[in-house]
């Protein structure tokens, strides 16, 4: 777990406002938690590797192997299950 | 005995841009890699470079199934290698330090091991010349990604020997990818094409017509992938420059000089995706 998330508890909520903020932040805009975030043109691949590093430190988890697919990346909801059930199984929360 | 052909390592030389996505490619495919630059901080930035292009094509579902990566090590000079299957050179596109550096290889790797230029521009039979076997001299041109595009250009030179052809085939179907065979002239296919399309993009630009409406019109109007000038800033300005500079020496036609918009990038450090700006912003690197 990384010290900054110490205070606050990483809920769905949680974790769609950060990566809200973060493509915000990255591409202006702040897309809908179903948008598929490809298919529209939003993100290229180099830049979901980008959003890939960023929620890895954010919530102090390694995504790897399988996990490691741009389907969990497709939309915000896919990435915030990705980040719940890796966070889950490895007993982080 | 010599170790199975798969085990044994590939040399790539040079690691900027072309050298470091040359080694992903092969570590992603299992082979173990020795990548040597002169400059260790070079091959420091290069390490951490491929450790991020393979989990690029890893997102991008680019690698064989179930496949181990192979080893990656790095040094600054070329001795001591072993038994390799080829050495893949991949330094700057400027003749005078190509032939250096082949001259090198020529002595430090025996007469059965392939040498590959991953030259984008320069004659396969002139590389060849620099060389002693330069029977062993096969030109393959990998495009930037190199570990995403499968398709690559092969060049044979006057005197390159089937033996080579055969070992660099293999190789090229051990990494997945597919070549294409073209005639030994400058620039071969790919850059006789598409670098006089890009500077003359610059000079359009030059003449003061709007980068994005050129890529825009060549993307959504001729189906080109991204636009010449993105391709530019994804091939490296200075490569570009170095590149066509070889193809105006090599044929004396002057369409092929580079323009004042791509000299005047790169005297600013404009280089492109590498340096953060080229024709876009491209924000921190």
């Amino acid at each position: 777990m990384t010290a900054n998330q110490t205070e606050e508890a990483i809920t769905p909520e949680k974790i769609r406002s950060d990566i809200q903020e973060f493509l915000t932040t990255k591409i202006e805009v702040a897309p809908e938690v179903e948008e598929d975030l490809f298919s529209s043109g939003l993100i290229t691949s180099l830049f979901a590797l980008e959003l890939v590093t960023y929620i890895e430190k954010t919530y102090g988890i390694e995504i790897n192997g399988v996990d490691l697919k741009l389907n969990n990346f497709r939309t915000i909801n896919a990435m915030i299950g990705l980040v719940r059930r890796i966070r889950a199984e490895e007993n982080v929360e | 005995m010599s170790a199975e052909p798969s085990d044994r390592p590939l040399v790539v030389i040079g690691g900027g841009v072309m050298g470091s996505s040359i080694a992903t490619l092969a570590i992603g495919h299992g082979r173990p890699v020795r990548l040597i630059d002169c400059d260790a901080e070079a091959l420091d930035q290069a390490r951490s470079r491929i450790g991020q292009q393979l989990r690029h094509a890893q997102l991008l579902d680019a690698w064989p199934a179930g496949q181990r990566r192979g080893e990656l090590t790095t040094a600054t000079s070329t001795t001591g290698a072993g038994d390799v299957v080829a050495v893949i050179e991949a330094i700057v596109e400027i003749p005078e330090q190509k032939a250096k550096a082949f001259a090198e290889l020529g002595e430090v790797f025996g007469p059965g091991t392939p040498l590959i230029t991953n030259t984008s521009a320069i004659p396969i039979s002139e590389v060849a010349s620099w060389v002693r076997h330069p029977d062993r001299v096969v030109g393959v041109h990998f495009m930037n990604p190199p570990y995403l595009i499968e398709t690559v250009e092969v060049i044979c030179g006057s005197s390159t020997s089937p033996v080579a052809v055969h070992a660099v085939t293999e190789l090229l179907a051990s990494l997945g990818r597919k070549p294409v065979t073209v005639s030994d002239t400058p620039g071969f296919v790919t850059s006789r094409l598409l670098h006089p399309m890009i500077n003359d993009a610059a000079r359009i630009v030059g003449e003061g017509v709007a980068v994005e409406a050129v890529d825009a019109l060549m993307q959504g109007g001729l189906g080109h992938p991204v636009g010449p000038l993105r391709t530019a800033d994804l091939i490296g300005i200075d490569n570009l420059v170095d590149a066509l500079n070889v193809l105006y020496g090599r044929t004396g036609i002057s369409y092929y000089e580079p323009c004042e918009v791509l000299l005047e990038k790169v005297r600013a450090g404009e280089l492109g995706q590498k340096t953060g700006k080229g024709f876009y912003d491209y924000g921190k690197v």
